[in-house]
């Protein structure tokens, strides 16, 4: 995942009260709180920190939360819509099998007559 | 960042923070024996995590009462003022005068000013009331937000540091030709 900008932080615009955190304001205070945030959901996947320059996810407009399947060739598979209203794993499920079944084919070796050794050129 | 390991964010705490939860539903789908009260273990950790502070007397279960009032905040998201200003106020208002002002705020300049609405130079219990509606009808005009990258588009590369480990960096399109990345944009709130 990638951890961006708190969407309700208590001196926000709206403010969450469940968990209450300050919008970090440091990179160094947002690694504190989403690592924090990593053990107690107790995340296994990579976690990158998006800067409090919000970089990544200003290009990819993905404030308060949205999901990608980045394809092998480099291009957006899959762009969901913006969450938490557009948020959908099951959206996102459905990408990765599609990417992982083409590439899948791709390595596969083509049915029919098995690829011979290439005959030695002559000299 | 390889695609798997995706769907621990699952679609029904989606939904519910979406709608607001229906407690007769919750009931039927939750209360495994039927005794009227959802426990963590009915519920599951993620979801008791969320719903756990409406369990007012601490029993270990929710009631039918407690999750009503649950229902009646809003499933606990979203915000309010009040808690907002009292938790600032308990936090640095250090000589309880009801005001914090510039020296007690230890924080950026920056915020301090975006907090101080009415701009006089101190935050009071003023600065927060009426401001979640004033926001709403902001938030109705913005016109700037950026715009997301299409299916097909070239993934805008970055390259950026773990969250446990600051040293540790990724770049995306180091894995072009190599494997599909998917990418979970989020926070805790």
């Amino acid at each position: 995942m990638v951890y961006c900008r708190e969407a309700h932080p208590i001196d926000g615009k709206n403010p969450g009260t469940k968990t209450v955190i300050e919008d970090p304001i440091s990179d160094q205070e947002r690694r504190e709180v989403a690592r924090k945030f990593v053990a107690d959901m107790g995340l296994e996947m990579p976690a990158l920190l998006d800067g409090v320059d919000d970089a990544v996810s200003r290009a990819y407009a993905s404030h308060p939360d949205r999901l990608y399947l980045i394809g092998k060739d480099g291009k957006v598979a899959y762009a969901g819509d913006r969450g938490p209203k557009g948020f959908s794993p099951k959206e996102l499920r459905a990408a990765i099998q599609k990417e992982l079944s083409a590439s899948a084919d791709e390595a596969a070796p083509k049915s029919g007559t098995p690829k011979q050794p290439s005959p030695e050129k002559g000299r | 960042m390889a695609a798997v390991a995706v769907l621990s964010l699952s679609s029904e705490s989606a939904a519910q923070r979406r709608r607001g939860p229906n407690i007769t539903r919750m009931l039927q789908r939750f209360d495994a024996d039927k005794d009227g009260k959802l426990t963590e273990d009915e519920l599951g950790a993620q979801m008791w995590r969320r719903m756990s502070r409406f369990d007012s007397d601490s029993d270990g279960a929710l009631t039918k009462q407690e999750l009503e009032s649950m229902s009646r905040r809003g499933g606990g998201r979203g915000g309010s003022s009040d808690a907002a200003w009292k938790f600032l106020a308990d936090k640095y208002d250090a000589n309880k005068d009801g005001k914090i002002e510039k020296g007690e705020y230890d924080r950026d300049e920056a915020t301090f000013t975006r907090l101080d609405k009415n701009g006089d130079g101190a935050l009071t219990k003023e600065d927060w009331q009426g401001e979640q509606e004033r926001e709403r009808g902001r938030g109705r005009g913005r016109a700037s937000r950026p715009a997301a990258p299409k299916a097909g588009d070239v993934a805008p590369d970055f390259e950026l540091t773990f969250v446990d480990d600051s040293e540790a960096k990724a770049k995306l399109s180091s894995f072009t030709g190599d494997k599909p990345v998917a990418l979970i944009f989020g926070s805790c709130t």
